[in-house]
């Protein structure tokens, strides 16, 4: 079996939108965009796509972020990763600023009162930490540590390129326990968890609760 | 318009956003610096100044936006080509 890891390009962005989709869905059917703002799936595909385009770097929505592990030449697995705040703006300002761009005005109003039930569970991501967000493996490649090997090049990639940080950080949702015990095997351990007491929480997002799990470096 | 004005009607929609009457925005402000200006409340308060000066901002022009005076700057170009 031969294993390779690659910069996601334009090319791969069908892969890219099945992985965001996939990570936002965490086992459910729910996509916090689509609950949120109100839209088909078929629009966050668009959507998606719109974003994807901008290539923005510093973000999870940024194709040039996303490592691609290909099995025997197949695109089998896909992490995004980024250095937080390591321009001029958060990740989350920027995300903010795409869809802001790409959304319907009438859209963003109509969400408005969900924005507070959000607050409720959002964990900050700290500056000048290695965020790795969005994994996706198809379900033929798992058990095969293909997440463990795309942290770690990001890790390498960054260093590599002189990014100052010394953790990596991960948000997800408690609900999602595979995920979780694989960020465990690789050296990841819960450093934040949020609960959102309001029950309508459930109307937007997989689960009321997040979790930040985090990697110092020189454990590696 | 001019810098000051253009402050001046930014502060107010900050201030009926964030439903906070004591708030005062000046050019080196950015969101780290107000409470309550989070991700989600920066898409409303775009599209609020957006309209408040009839203007649509460009993405690369918006994602230069490090502070209320780049803002600011940027508006006082589009109503003053």
């Amino acid at each position: 079996m031969n294993i390779t890891i690659r910069r996601a390009t334009e090319r791969d962005k069908d892969f890219i939108i099945t992985t965001i989709i996939s990570a936002e869905k965490s086992g459910t059917d729910i996509i916090s965009y689509c609950r949120i703002f109100s839209i088909s799936e078929e629009k966050f595909r668009g959507l998606l796509s719109d974003i994807l385009e901008e290539d923005i770097d510093g973000q999870e929505l940024c194709i040039s972020g996303y490592l691609i592990a290909e099995v025997n030449g197949c695109p089998a697995a896909a992490f995004c990763g980024w250095v937080e705040h390591e321009n001029a703006l958060p990740s989350s300002t920027i995300k903010a600023n795409l869809l802001n761009h790409f959304l319907e005005r009438d859209i963003i109003f109509q969400a408005a009162p969900n924005f507070k039930l959000m607050n409720e569970i959002d964990i900050a991501r700290a500056p000048q930490t290695l965020q790795v967000e969005m994994s996706y493996t198809v379900e033929n490649y798992r058990g095969l540590g293909l997440c463990g090997k795309l942290v770690n090049e990001h890790i390498r990639l960054k260093k590599q390129a002189g990014s100052p940080f010394d953790r990596v950080q991960v948000i997800t949702f408690n609900t999602n326990r595979s995920s979780i015990r694989a960020y465990e095997k690789i050296g990841f351990q819960k450093k934040i968890e949020k609960q959102c007491t309001n029950n309508d929480i459930f109307n937007l997002l997989p689960s009321d609760t997040k979790i930040l799990m985090e990697k110092a470096l020189n454990i590696i | 318009m001019n810098e000051q004005d253009i402050l001046s009607h930014i502060n107010g929609i900050f201030i009926d956003i964030l439903k906070r009457n004591n708030l005062n925005i000046e050019l080196s402000t950015s969101a780290a610096d107000v409470d309550g200006w989070d991700s989600l409340t920066h898409m409303i308060l775009i599209d609020k100044i957006e309209s408040h000066f009839k203007i649509k901002f460009k993405l690369k022009e918006i994602m230069k936006f490090n502070n209320i005076g780049d803002m600011v700057l940027t508006i006082q170009q589009k109503l003053n080509p």
